[in-house]
């Protein structure tokens, strides 16, 4: 054996990089710049499940943030968003399903869905603890799960073990721009999860009464289930393990609208459309595409040479449509109505942390905005710069 | 200790980032966009070192989550943002080692995702190969996979692991004999 067929057989032998671990990296680097962005010390993870519950407790103590001790209606809300948007009562449903699994009552407490996202809280209650979980943070009074909590829990051998979701028995991935946080209440043993899947993201889409199955019953042997892969390569349903409810996710009529603008505004550097928003009972998702323009690609090369390169000369990544958006400031934009004036001037001290700029491409970006009982007649996105708005490029949203 | 007055005002990082003299800008400059966009250059790197250490796909996914986070925190101890590579690799081979210190019942981790990728789809000419780099303490292992699969130099490896380039040949070169051991295959060209 060489060198060069060592590295020529290693390679083959040598997975790519798997969905999983991209997602994982993908959603985590989401949440610190949507984090960033709203300006909290504190970071949300886009979770990928696994049933590792020591690399959780670590993943736990370091990351996840908060918890609602004070329990209220749709704390699945106050734990994703940061508060409970008004109309949360017309989709929201509670106690979906209890069953008790290994001396653990499981619960599915609250869950609802928009037309674009699935809120979902359920939590596990191990009977026999005759304390809270969690300790109680300085400060903020809010229960965090601690490692020892979380190797207590896992003796119980119940919890998400496996990386899916499944909507009437077809699987699913938890989509980028998706949430979780874990905490301890003050009942007895108790953990609740919530949890905000962003189904629209990878194009699903619910009707009607649908059959939701999540892997937090009794764990079970996940290379036994990845065996038995469908020859698509998603799971099939397993037998085992699994927590069923059927929740209704049909919305009433007018309660969601789709409208498409499409009227493009320029900039130096590129232009911005948006293509559509999707007004919700709970929010509005506003995608804008935008098209970098060839010359400002060619003016940014001019001033910053062709990539990014390392103190060695070894070229990181070469330059492209990514870095004149970045350079624009893809989470500058607000909404502004036809007078030029902030519709939502305290948005995320009032409505949540989650709005503004959600996540975006080198072709689109996401924004996520509160419902109004009555947006403005006209509503326009603006560049907005340490405070100072950009009125002369109005991008049409209304 | 830190002399506050060679600090500079972290103002517009962007600039920071893309001005004309390219001055390296520190880590507690980044933004979290400039985060994104740098480690995301490094997925590869990232898997396949996590790979490597901890042998499943699920513990290197938890793995990448964590060093990010980490990364992320300790980011202002980052002197300049051009030895970000380095400096990200490092916490996350940290990250492996920790997890697998916390694997106490297991000497060497199996490469599980692998042995199903060649069970499935690879020729079976190269599943001793296999076996036999699955034997590999997880430290060779992420020598050999820098050095033969992602093409870097013994100086380059030496520099992602922070480790002297005389353990990354000693290292090598120890994976080198036993894989020859382990294949019954002379090792051509070995130093």
């Amino acid at each position: 054996m060489n060198e060069k067929d060592f590295s020529r057989k290693f390679r083959q032998i040598t997975p790519e990089v798997p969905q999983d671990f991209h997602q994982a990296m993908k959603s985590t680097l989401s949440n610190i710049v949507r984090d960033e962005h709203n300006n909290r010390g504190e970071i949300k993870v886009g979770r990928r499940f696994s049933g590792r519950t020591l690399a959780l407790a670590l993943m736990i103590m370091l990351l996840l943030t908060t918890v609602a001790m004070a329990l209220m209606n749709w704390t699945v809300f106050e734990n994703i968003i940061g508060a409970v948007p008004q109309n949360a009562s017309k989709i929201m449903k509670s106690n979906l399903a209890t069953v008790t699994v290994n001396n653990v009552e499981i619960t599915i407490k609250e869950a609802g869905y928009d037309g674009m996202s699935l809120y979902l809280q359920y939590s596990h209650r191990m009977l026999d603890m005759d304390h809270p979980v969690g300790e109680v943070g300085e400060g903020d009074g809010k229960r965090y799960l601690t490692q020892e909590d979380m190797q207590e829990y896992s003796d119980y051998k119940v919890g998400w073990w496996i990386d899916n979701i499944w909507f009437d028995g077809k699987p699913m991935d938890m989509p980028a721009g998706s949430s979780g946080t874990t905490n301890g209440t003050e009942v007895n043993g108790e953990i609740i999860e919530s949890q905000l899947w962003r189904l629209s993201v990878e194009d699903v889409y619910l009707d009607g009464k649908v059959e939701i199955s999540l892997p937090i019953g009794e764990r079970q042997d996940r290379r036994a289930i990845y065996a038995t892969k469908n020859e698509d390569g998603t799971l099939p349903l397993p037998e085992d393990g699994m927590v069923t409810f059927t929740l209704d996710t049909t919305l009433a009529q007018g309660d969601m609208i789709k409208t498409h603008p499409n009227i493009p505004t320029e900039f130096d550097t590129l232009t911005a459309t948006v293509s559509e928003v999707v007004y919700t009972p709970i929010m509005a998702y506003i995608n804008v595409d935008v098209d970098v323009k060839d010359e400002a690609l060619a003016d940014f090369i001019a001033r910053n040479g062709d990539g990014f390169y390392g103190e060695e000369g070894e070229l990181f990544w070469k330059y492209g449509p990514a870095d004149v958006l970045d350079e624009w400031g893809v989470y500058s934009l607000v909404m502004v109505d036809g007078d030029g004036n902030l519709v939502l001037p305290n948005m995320r001290e009032e409505y949540g942390y989650i709005y503004g700029g959600s996540g975006y491409s080198t072709t689109s970006l996401e924004y996520l905005f509160p419902y109004l009982d009555q947006y403005p007649e006209e509503m326009y996105l603006v560049q907005s710069h340490e405070g100072v708005l950009d009125l002369d490029h109005k991008i049409k949203v209304k | 200790m830190t002399s506050m007055s060679t600090i500079e005002p972290c103002d517009a990082s962007a600039d920071i980032l893309h001005d004309e003299q390219r001055r390296p800008f520190r880590g507690d400059c980044v933004d979290a966009m400039t985060f994104q966009t740098e480690a995301m250059q490094h997925e590869r790197l990232m898997y396949h070192i996590s790979w490597s250490m901890l042998g499943n796909n699920e513990d290197c996914a938890d793995a990448v989550q964590d060093a990010l986070m980490r990364t992320w925190q300790k980011k202002a101890t980052l002197k300049s943002m051009d030895r970000f590579r380095p400096w990200l690799m490092m916490i996350l081979t940290n990250t492996c080692k920790d997890m697998l210190r916390k694997r106490k019942k297991q000497r060497f981790v199996p490469l599980e995702d692998a042995m199903a990728v060649a069970q499935q789809d690879t020729q079976k000419d190269l599943l001793p190969l296999m076996e036999a780099i699955g034997t590999l303490k997880p430290e060779m292992r992420v020598v050999i996979t820098l050095y033969y699969l992602e093409g870097n130099s013994v100086e380059e490896v030496a520099e992602i692991l922070s480790l002297p380039t005389g353990t990354v040949k000693s290292r090598m070169s120890h994976a080198r004999r036993k894989l020859s051991i382990l294949l019954q295959d002379e090792w051509e060209g070995e130093e």
